[in-house]
């Protein structure tokens, strides 16, 4: 029998609750092989030998806990899914592990809800062919984040009359920073919650307090890489090239999008190239150095080079840190934005930011690819806005030339 | 006044008295009178003030008191609420993991139910046919019957079945353990002293705090014969608690430095008029400098977050204050520290 089944490691120090998630799981049987390890010495040793597709620990272990066990996981590299679930979703918990674990459950968790997590964080997990890109997604923790921004928040939040609004409004400058919110905000929450795609809303929510014991990002992301800057794009460049995008997707909403989460959406819309920047930044300055020789978008030299583009690899990223499913979605269709519908919807919105803003301010300020390479022309007709295409190209104009 | 003389006077002396200088000597008596009265009258009201800056004084500081009683019920409240604060997420992880593993376990017995039920739909197959007496048909059924206990997995189903029962048991019973614990600790206080089993609430509160514990320690007890013993029992719960949190995180940052785990020995005895209750740790001990305040309020040598300097404080208060008891310890640093408390049997503090 031709075996397709996925391997899941479950890790409790309570040999009952992996008996019972043992017989529950049973009834997924053809779809889940599941292995068991009551602590996490045994479960490093069972990943030694053989491959994962996720694996799910407790948190409170005596010896190695939970936290030891996912940060000795992306250590080791190994490319499985880490999911947290544990009866412990106090907010100092949350935020100690919030970038070494993909997925909170929160215990008791019913057999649906595991179930739907583990198939969706697979699903996604085997868009990405390649297997250094998806090494790269499961070890990244942080995107490259911009020092300015990074610096700003860490003055404000010093100050104890720091409000959510102030911190929210840094925030919004940086998707690095912008996607540790929201994955905090829907930690542990599992889509009962109303999914919140707002950056001010997920601020408050989790408060300034607990965004000041948030670990501070690792120098290796939080400053410029000198390779990148030698090509042309400092992380601060990136992050504002990500917030133009956002800006022009807010303008340029249809009614039926909501401009707030067309602005999130369109913020992370560089989160694959923000994370390949990170773990592989050599890939991303060759990917750079052949998008300015040809004269080609980002994509499409990410799929000439490589088997990947950063369209699926931030679908991937954001799908596995629990991000709400309009937002993986409108970022893995901004390329291809026929795919997510026929009219204008969020995934349009932000391909039309996104190409508009590359021929305003690139990545590169080399890069100058033809605007009709990176728009899809045929699909603005069809959507029946073609002929705002001059207005907001104008509108990109003024948010740029404003800054500068 | 001077009227009243004047017509006294005049009666006495007659008209052919009366005289410049008698009248002269009216006046004087008269204001001197008058000065007197409104001397009296002045000494009169400062006394009055007095007496109402008197009154008013007491009334203040009776009000101050009741104050500071107040507050000092406040403030031990507000630490028994941060203690079962803390303890309420470690005792919420307590009950969720049986939960899971009895809803779990549920799942699969209903699942075995839904499976068992289609064989037994191929079994009544088999007894109809045994009815006919199509005897041609039974060897098809048969192999259809063998064909679906395997599909179905019978074997499993037959060994998992009561083991998932027994599971869901198993949790169930260890939830009723904590509930009934979390209701013995959280004991109502009563203004009166009542008789209570200390070795019980020993166990009580060991279980509510079993998951600041059990991390990082094993816990012995030696539990001596103890006559019931008068008093304030939800105060002395939270005695215990404080106790046995600190024997726990004096273990832990040994843990964190070894790996070892350490071991906690809580024993009673009654020794004479008094319950002895000893609470021995192998933790990092007392530094010598600090001995002479641990009971001081607001002393802590822990990070912030892991308890606000009121705990030992509180206790001495419980212990001693209302009570009459004694808190005495024992430590070695780098090797542990023991507790005694010493509570008068009868509630009485001994003479």
């Amino acid at each position: 029998m031709n075996d397709t089944r996925q391997s899941v490691l479950f890790v409790d120090d309570e040999p009952e609750l992996l008996g019972g998630l043992q017989n529950a799981l049973r009834r997924y049987r053809d779809e889940w092989d599941a292995h068991f390890a009551s602590s996490g010495a045994e479960a490093l040793e069972k990943v030694a030998d053989a491959p994962f597709a996720a694996i799910v620990t407790d948190m409170r272990m005596p010896g190695m806990d939970g936290a030891a066990l996912l940060d000795a996981l992306c250590d080791l590299r190994i490319d499985a899914v880490r999911m947290v679930m544990t009866g412990q979703t106090d907010p100092a918990t949350t935020v100690r592990i919030v970038g070494t674990a993909h997925r909170m459950l929160s215990k008791p968790c019913s057999l649906d809800d595991l179930q739907q997590t583990l198939r969706m964080v697979t699903t996604l997990r085997a868009l990405i062919r390649d297997d250094a890109s998806r090494l790269a997604v499961a070890h990244a923790r942080y995107f490259r984040m911009s020092p300015t921004v990074v610096n700003a928040l860490d003055t404000l939040l010093s100050s104890p009359a720091a409000t959510p609004a102030d911190v929210a409004a840094l925030v919004r400058q940086d998707p690095g920073l912008a996607v540790k919110v929201l994955q905090l905000v829907h930690a542990g929450f599992l889509g009962k919650e109303r999914a919140i795609t707002s950056i001010e809303t997920a601020v408050a929510q989790i408060g300034v307090d607990v965004l000041r014991i948030l670990p501070a990002p690792p120098p290796s992301v939080a400053t410029n890489h000198s390779g990148l800057r030698a090509a042309g794009m400092s992380n601060d460049r990136l992050a504002r090239h990500a917030t133009y995008v956002a800006q022009l997707a807010q303008r340029i909403a249809p009614e039926s999008v909501d401009p707030t989460t067309a602005y999130t959406a369109g913020l992370l819309s560089v989160a694959g190239i923000g994370t390949i920047a990170a773990e592989l930044p050599h890939e991303t300055v060759a990917v750079l150095k052949h998008a300015v020789t040809h004269q080609v978008p980002i994509h499409v030299a990410e799929r000439t080079i490589y088997e990947y583009d950063h369209a699926m690899i931030g679908a991937y990223v954001l799908g596995l840190w629990g991000l709400p499913d309009a937002i993986v979605e409108a970022v893995r269709y901004h390329h291809s934005p026929q795919d997510a519908g026929p009219t204008l919807g969020l995934a349009g919105v932000v391909h039309i930011a996104d190409a508009i803003i590359t021929g305003a301010y690139p990545l590169t300020k080399q890069h100058a690819p033809p605007l009709e390479t990176s728009l899809d022309v045929v699909y603005l007709s069809e959507c029946g806005v073609a002929s705002r295409l001059r207005e907001w190209k104008a509108e990109a104009t003024l948010l740029v030339s404003a800054d500068l | 006044m001077d009227r009243l003389l004047t017509r006294q006077l005049s009666r006495t002396v007659g008209l052919d008295g009366w005289s410049p200088e008698l009248e002269k000597f009216i006046a004087l008596v008269d204001r001197t009178y008058r000065e007197h009265e409104a001397d009296r009258r002045l000494s009169d009201h400062a006394m009055e003030t007095v007496s109402a800056e008197v009154t008013e004084m007491n009334e203040q500081l009776r009000r101050k008191v009741r104050a500071l009683e107040q507050l000092e019920v406040e403030l031990r409240q507000a630490q028994k609420l941060e203690a079962v604060g803390q303890l309420a997420a470690g005792i919420a992880h307590e009950i969720n993991t049986p939960i899971q593993f009895v809803g779990d376990s549920i799942t699969f017995v209903n699942d075995a139910l839904v499976e068992m039920g289609k064989l037994h739909a191929h079994y009544e197959v088999l007894v109809s046919a045994v009815e006919r007496g199509d005897v041609a048909s039974f060897a098809d059924i048969v192999s259809a019957i063998r064909e679906a206990e395997e599909a179905a997995d019978l074997a499993y189903l037959l060994e998992h079945v009561p083991k998932a029962i027994a599971r869901a048991q198993k949790g169930l019973n260890r939830v009723s353990v904590i509930v009934r614990a979390m209701k013995g600790f959280a004991h109502a206080d009563s203004t009166d002293k009542i008789a209570a089993d200390l070795n019980k609430a020993v166990t009580d509160t060991l279980v509510v705090t079993d998951n600041a514990i059990k991390y990082v320690a094993d816990v012995e007890l030696e539990l001596g014969e103890l006559p019931p013993v008068r008093c304030f029992l939800g105060d002395i719960n939270q005695v215990f608690l404080n106790f046995f949190v600190n024997a726990a995180h004096a273990i832990e940052d040994v843990v964190e430095k070894t790996g070892e785990r350490g071991k906690i020995t809580v024993s009673t005895l009654a020794d004479g008029p008094w319950a002895v209750v000893r609470i021995r740790d192998t933790g990092i001990g007392i530094p010598e400098a600090v001995r002479g305040r641990i009971f001081d309020p607001f002393f802590t040598t822990k990070e912030v977050g892991r308890g606000s300097g009121q705990g030992l404080a509180i206790a001495h208060n419980i212990i001693v204050g209302k009570h009459g008891g004694t808190i005495t310890f024992d430590t070695v640093e780098g090797q542990g520290t023991t507790f005694e408390l010493r509570i008068p049997i009868d509630g009485e503090p001994s003479p």
